[in-house]
């Protein structure tokens, strides 16, 4: 016997799960399927504007003006199903996940632990019930008769002893068939899986193909399937799109707190401990913030690592609201064996990385950066703070340029120098607040130092020494 | 003051995405600065510089032609054209890179500009990277001796000195003079943000996360005197003026050579257009020709005769020689098809007595332009004319001529969007509930209002600034519709060819208004679906009957025809069948041809927008007073009872009233053409409404004709247009009242065209007396075809064709029934052997259209599949098994799978399945409307087949529900819109209860409820058209 659970609005119900008061809003998530933007799923505030999955995203905006719009991104709700399932992992073995949207759970081998069907049933819905999630379940003697059902029925009735009967009643389009065969079906006039069941297998095949054939065999239990149990994950990882975009820390809290409370149900249940978490807070316009935090020793309590990014977050101001945040713990370390395997350069690179938290944790993001140029033709621009420890971009062309730049650039009396070459007009910028309007020079004073020039306003100024 | 520099290097927004100046912008700023010469020097183009010629013509500077060239390692090189010669050597160059690339690249390499450039000036910015630079500049040296320079372009950059040193010192060592330039692509610094943008645009970046992208400063701009001579040498400033002063090419000289081989040995032209004449009046009246009509063509060929206008005749009527021996319908409209001659050489059907235009005003010595004929032929067999035009001339002589495609709002919107570092998907929902045509609030307020963040920020207002800039400006060339430029010799010495993104296909490289400029003649090859469709209903009914009839001999002024357009019925009739013609009918009651133009012209958007619909219905009821404040205006405005209605009265009044000159008038109709996109129109407001008052008109008609002026904009219609559609229309209306089964044959065969889909039409015919038989293999045609009445004993039978059915192989289909038994086909093995596939017998099955072999349409399907190719080796020696029986499909079933396979069914229409409903108690049938009382309260239902929002309506929207009975409209007030938005935006069956209003036999229900009844119905296909 199978249990199967059917999520039809997972990432959306995931979503509102760490961030409930997103739900006050009409909310829905769109998908590019070609060249068309299709909504996907929806919470109940959408639906009651009339929009619906499957219709274009125009047309959900005609609808409902107020709509808050999300990318739909499979993967994501693939990761948040593989979390769903490590959390019941606890309570069965024989799991199999059904990307994106769906779980079986083996019945046989469970019931004598939790005393018999009925009991095994009623636990494993209490569990799956915990999360706030749409969930339909079904139950059937194969794993592909439930997910039918479940898929179809919603939230009918667990026994398992008339599921042979209701899939006869499935309708074929609800029957897991190919495109072309559903199509085949109905221009024949079948409506009913039960229709089809009742032909003879030879001319299912003729007339459906063998694929067809071997599907409602493996529907009807006639033939064994092998399957892909669920392993649990070597990796933390789990990330969350704001429906509003955050400004400050106090409202990242919340959803935070959430995430890291995730994290310590992975750990706890795969019995693992961790030194470094990252944190990355995704803004609209700016680069990502990266924040790592990282205890002094291995451990596992989602508390201990807020607390040290609530001490970090004193001193390092969003630089623009978040949009998304992604939390990753990606070297889970057995939790007897810790701390004194260390070696060598994995070791060094710990040893910078726990630096660098703890400098950042004491001066704030902006004050620890790699240095790093991009292209920008503005002097001063054109540097900026690069994450540190990552590796620089290469500079396309190498221009002189001087190695000590003084910012701001010092005003000064052009008598004290004779200008040598130029000038490099600069007069852009227009596109941020930064714009610059200037003739610059490069110049020698009478210690036969040469330095950068610039003339704006009716001012020089000296904006670098070359060596 | 002296004349200091030449500008020999800038690019206009021509070089697309490189420049943000037009060329115009360029030139007027050139002179204003006070440079001697501007040239224009677009990246392997010509396209900007009839542009610039226009521009020049009302200044003082002197225009160059030139063209640049960037090549790969070796820098760029810049070609200018000093003589006739020398341009046709750049046009066949430019022709010969663009060849080498597909549609808007080219390839050049540094071999190619050591020949067939010998009378070219050569301008050469090296890369000074490259390690052969001396052996290249030597041997340019060497072919291009005393016609070739250094160029050297100073943009305040930091490499500027070690650019200077490294050309002075090839100077010296190649013993060349060095000249400078500006390489402007702006007119001003302004510009630079724009600039920046398109480079931007181009590159595929933003200017926010690639600053990159943005230019240094703004030097790329026209310079003043004062700052160019900081910043060159005078003696290479000097040395521009040398260059420019032995460039003495210009556009005027531009003579378009004809083609002659239509002359016959021995003859003028204008001999044999006299004589070509002549033969088609005695055609035209086999009883004589009248004295008036000698009169007027012989006056017509001595207008065509001053302005050399001979060939341009002679090649049309070589065109349409050619289709009338191939069978393929034609029509030529336009002023100067609407003339005796045209009419006399078979160009056009419509008697040019019968209409009156202003021939005199498209050719005419003032206007130095050429005269305008389209030539519509049938679409599915333009083709053969275009490839007649091809055999001919050959490809070296017979282009398309350009389109440019500009920027439009949306397109706009998304470029400078990103190029701002916004991602697709916010751009999206910013626009998403923008409407552009919304008169009292412009996008821009629009989006301020909906988005109060974007307006507040700096990148957004650069947003809403830069899409209205860039708005307007050539984003690439396009191939026009139909212009064929034909030349004696190689075109190619006249204009540059490149190619179009269809195979086969070379535009060249100007558009049609550079076409006008210049005087050079275009042929414009169009098609016309409404062609193609009467060609098929003529041969049914003269096969038939065993007639002779023609266009031309189709019974005029038929008075059943006008009762029948009188009442509306028009659906199918060409440019009368939409939702806003069939409402004016009934108003209108056309009685003549003539009324039929007025008819074609009056639902347009603007005589709608200038307000002349009202007065002129009113003055034709009698309701209001027709009066003329002078008898110059009677004699423009009399046919038209004293409201102007096509393009030429509001061009005559103009010259008539208000003193304008024929090619003042001719300004302001090009003017008014481009209304909207600039504001050329009000520069002749002054004018014209002085000059009226002069003239002694009162202030309120001045103004009144202003503003009716304003509104025609870019949607008046030309009477000259509007007749020859009133031809077609005609014709279309003859057969639809006494031929309706030929005539809806005809429009089903040539379908997709016109406004309805087969399912409207065919319900159309039933209602008019048709009787349609089903598709079968054995009986069907690919087309559809009219049963002899001794077959059916009805006299207006059709037997459906299987190109209704979806997803059939017209060249399999066609092919297997070449191979049809008499007895027809017996089984689905059969069929099979005629190399239908799969997917064929399955469509055929799904259409029911199997029914003499396999029985009903599911018995069909089952028995298909067991014979699929797939199956076939396992199954090989069994021909048709006796399958199981299936039951038969419901109606129901069969009205679903009609939809799905055919888009439309025979059987009955799905709201006579649902009338017994409780939803749809009560409901009025869409035929019993116009027994209801005006303002009568009611409720009625049916499928939604077309949503359409006019452009000039403000927030209402029109709704076509079709039930059993036929169609009726559904007004839709915005706030009703509003408060049902969901059934409104979704349902496909709809319920209305509403009010209904019924004026002059013209009946609407306004609606106040909306209720979405889609439930009913599980049928997929009937979707509706949305606004369009």
């Amino acid at each position: 016997m199978w249990l199967y659970c059917h999520f039809p609005q997972l990432l959306l119900d995931n979503r509102v799960r760490l961030q409930p008061d997103t739900n006050t809003l009409p909310l829905a998530l769109y998908q590019l399927q070609g060249s068309q933007s299709v909504i996907v799923q929806c919470n109940a505030l959408a639906q009651e504007s009339g929009v619906q999955p499957h219709i274009q995203t125009v047309m959900a905006i005609s609808l409902c003006e107020q709509l808050q719009l999300i990318e739909y991104v499979p993967e994501r709700e693939q990761q948040v199903l593989q979390q769903l399932a490590t959390r019941l992992y606890q309570w069965a073995a024989k799991l199999i996940l059904y990307s994106p949207k769906g779980i079986a759970i083996e019945l046989n081998s469970l019931s004598q632990l939790y005393g018999g069907l009925n009991a095994t049933l009623e636990t494993l819905s209490r569990e799956v019930r915990v999360l706030p999630l749409t969930v339909q379940f079904a139950v059937a003697s194969n794993p592909l008769a439930a997910k039918l059902l479940a898929e179809y029925e919603g939230s009918a009735s667990l026994s398992p002893e008339d599921s042979s009967a209701r899939l006869k009643l499935l309708p074929i389009s609800a029957a897991g068939l190919s495109t072309k065969v559903q199509k085949h079906c109905q221009a024949a006039g079948f409506r009913q899986l039960g229709e089809l069941m009742q032909l003879p297998g030879s001319e299912v095949g003729r007339q459906l193909g063998l694929d067809t054939l071997l599907h409602l065999e493996q529907l009807q239990g006639r033939k064994q399937q092998s399957y892909d149990f669920f392993m649990p994950p070597e990796s933390f990882q789990q990330s969350l799109d704001l429906v509003t975009e955050i400004p400050y820390w106090q409202g990242l809290l919340f959803p935070l707190k959430r995430l890291f409370g995730e994290l310590e149900d992975f750990l706890y249940q795969r019995q693992k401990v961790i030194q470094q978490v990252d944190i990355e807070l995704l803004h609209r316009n700016a680069p990502p913030s990266v924040i790592s935090v990282s205890l002094a020793g291995p451990g596992w309590r989602g508390q201990n690592f807020l607390s040290l990014l609530q001490l970090k977050m004193e001193s390092t101001p969003l630089p623009e609201p978040v949009i998304e945040i992604k939390l990753q713990a990606s070297e889970l370390l057995n939790s007897e064996q810790h701390t004194s395997h260390f070696f060598g350069a994995q070791q060094y690179r710990h040893e910078t990385l726990s630096l660098i938290g703890r400098l950042q944790a004491k001066l704030g993001n902006p004050a620890v950066f790699s240095p790093a140029m991009n292209d920008d033709p503005r002097p001063g621009n054109n540097e900026f703070p690069r994450p540190a420890g990552e590796k620089p971009p290469a500079l396309s062309s190498a221009l002189k340029r001087p190695l000590w730049l003084l910012r701001p650039a010092e005003l000064t009396s052009i008598d004290l120098w004779q200008l040598r070459h130029g000038p490099e007009r600069k007069v852009c910028g227009w596109w941020d607040a930064g714009e610059v309007e200037r003739d610059y020079w490069i110049a020698q004073d009478k210690h036969r130092r040469l330095g950068w020039l610039y003339y704006e306003s009716g001012q020089w100024y000296l904006q670098g020494w070359f060596s | 003051m002296k004349k200091q520099f030449a500008e020999l290097h800038s690019l206009s927004h021509y070089s697309f995405l490189r420049s943000a100046a037009s060329p115009e912008a360029l030139l007027n700023r050139a002179d204003e600065l006070g440079y001697a010469a501007i040239a224009i020097t677009d990246e392997c183009s010509v396209a900007g510089i009839v542009k610039a010629y226009q521009a020049s013509k009302e200044r003082r500077i002197k225009l160059i032609v030139g063209s640049e060239f960037r090549v790969t390692d070796v820098g760029t090189f810049v070609l200018l054209a000093p003589t006739r010669e020398a341009y046709a050597q750049l046009c066949k160059k430019i022709t010969l890179f663009r060849s080498r690339s597909e549609k808007g690249h080219y390839e050049a390499n540094v071999d190619d500009f050591f020949d067939g450039l010998s009378q070219c000036f050569l301008l050469w910015q090296p890369d000074f990277e490259q390690a052969q630079l001396m052996a290249i500049g030597e041997k340019l040296k060497s072919v291009w001796r005393q016609r070739f320079w250094l160029l050297y372009e100073r943009h305040y950059q930091a490499e500027d000195e070690l650019t200077f040193q490294a050309v002075t010192e090839l100077q010296q060592a190649l013993k060349v003079t060095v000249t400078c330039a500006g390489g402007a692509c702006m007119t001003t610094t302004e510009q630079q943000p724009l600039y920046d943008i398109l480079n931007a645009i181009q590159q595929g970046g933003s200017l926010v996360h690639q600053p990159g992208l943005a230019s240094n400063n703004a030097e790329h701009h026209l310079r003043s005197l004062s700052e160019l001579q900081q910043c060159y040498p005078q003696k290479w400033l000097s040395e521009s003026l040398v260059i420019a002063k032995q460039c003495q090419f210009c556009l005027s000289e531009l003579r378009y050579e004809y083609p002659a081989e239509l002359v016959p040995e021995g003859m003028s032209a204008s001999e044999h257009l006299k004589q070509l004449t002549e033969q088609g009046a005695h055609w035209r009246y086999p009883e004589g020709v009248p004295a008036s009509i000698k009169a007027l063509y012989l006056k017509e060929l001595r207008l065509i005769k001053e302005q050399s206008y001979e060939p341009f005749f002679l090649t049309i009527h070589d065109l349409v020689r050619f289709a009338r021996e191939q069978g393929i319908l034609f029509q030529g409209r336009g002023s100067a098809a609407n003339s005796v001659v045209c009419y006399c050489l078979g160009i056009t059907a419509v008697n040019p007595t019968q209409i009156q235009v202003l021939f005199e005003r498209f050719i005419s010595k003032e206007r130095n332009e050429p005269p305008d004929i389209d030539v519509d032929f049938e679409h599915e067999r333009r083709e053969e004319i275009i490839q007649y035009i091809y055999r001919k001339y050959g490809r070296q002589r017979a282009a398309l001529a350009a389109t440019v495609i500009t920027y439009r709002f949306k397109s706009a919107f998304r470029d400078v969007g990103k190029a701002l570092g916004f991602s697709e998907q916010q751009l999206q929902y910013y626009r998403s509930n923008l409407d552009t045509r919304d008169k009292e609030q412009s996008w821009q307020q629009q989006l301020a209002q909906q988005h109060p963040e974007v307006a507040n920020s700096l990148r957004g207002r650069h947003l809403l600034h830069f899409t209205g800039q860039l708005m307007g400006t050539p984003r690439h060339l396009s191939q026009h519709v139909g212009g064929f430029v034909i030349a004696a010799d190689e075109l190619s010495r006249l204009v540059p060819l490149e190619n179009a993104s269809m195979a086969d296909r070379t535009v060249i490289q100007w558009d049609k208004t550079d076409l006008e400029s210049l005087g050079l003649l275009k042929v414009d090859v169009l098609a016309l679906g409404m062609l193609t469709a009467l060609r098929k209903m003529l041969a049914l009914i003269n096969s038939r009957y065993k007639q002779q009839l023609t266009m031309a001999t189709i019974p005029q002024e038929d008075s059943r025809v006008y009762q029948q357009l009188q009442t509306a019925d028009s659906m199918g009739i060409f440019q009368i069948e939409s939702r806003a013609q069939m409402n004016m009918l009934p108003r209108l009651k056309p009685k003549t041809f003539y009324d039929l133009v007025i008819q074609i012209a009056i639902v347009r958007p603007g005589p709608i927008q200038g307000d002349m619909v009202h007065p002129f219905l009113r003055r034709r009821a009698g309701l209001e007073a027709v009066d003329y404040p002078s008898n110059e205006v009677k004699s423009v405005l009399e046919r038209t009872l004293g409201v102007p209605i096509f393009q030429e009265q509001v061009i005559k009044l103009a010259m008539v009233a208000a003193g304008f000159s024929g090619g003042e008038a001719d300004q302001l109709r090009r003017a008014m053409a481009s209304w909207g996109q600039n504001g050329h129109l009000t520069r002749f407001e002054d004018k014209l409404i002085n000059g009226m008052l002069e003239r002694g008109y009162k202030q309120e008609f001045a103004e009144r004709l202003f503003r009716q002026i304003c509104g025609f904009g870019q949607y008046g219609f030309p009477e000259s247009h509007s007749a020859s559609f009133a031809n077609l229309a005609y014709v279309s209306a003859w057969f639809k009242t006494y031929h309706p089964a030929a005539f809806y044959v005809g429009l089903l065969n040539s379908l997709p065209m016109g406004f309805y889909s087969a399912s409207q039409l065919v319900q159309d015919a039933q209602r008019h007396g048709v009787t349609f038989l089903p598709a079968d293999i054995n009986v069907s045609n690919w087309d559809y075809y009219w049963l002899p009445k001794q077959s059916t004993g009805s006299e207006e039978t059709v037997r459906m064709g299987l190109r209704q059915i979806q997803g059939l192989s017209e060249t399999r289909v066609k092919q297997a029934l070449s191979q049809r038994p008499q007895t027809g086909f017996t089984s689905m093995h059969e069929l099979r052997q005629t190399g239908l596939r799969d997917s064929d017998i399955n469509a055929l099955a799904r259409a029911d259209a199997l029914q003499s072999i396999a029985g009903h349409r599911h018995q069909a399907h089952w028995q298909s599949l067991s014979m699929s190719d797939q199956q076939m080796p396992l199954f090989a020696n069994i021909k048709d098994r006796p399958a199981r029986q299936l039951p038969a499909p419901d109606e129901p079933d069969n009205i679903k799978a009609d939809y799905e396979s055919t888009g439309l069914t025979l059987g009955r229409h799905p709201l006579a399945l649902l009338r017994n409903h409780p939803e749809l108690k009560n409901c009025v049938m869409a035929s019993d409307l116009i027994t209801c009382r005006s303002g009568q309260v009611l409720t009625l239902a049916g499928l939604v087949t077309c949503r359409q929002r006019p452009g000039t309506g403000s927030g209402v929207t029109f709704l076509t529900l079709e039930d059993e009975s036929g169609n009726s409209n559904v007004v839709v007030w915005a706030h009703t819109a509003r408060q049902f938005r969901q059934c409104f935006l979704t349902s496909n069956l709809l319920w209305v209860k509403g009010i209904v209003e019924i004026h002059d036999g013209v009946v609407h229900v306004i609606a106040g409820r909306l209720k979405d009844l889609s439930g009913l119905l599980s049928f997929s296909r009937l979707e509706s058209r949305r606004f369009h």
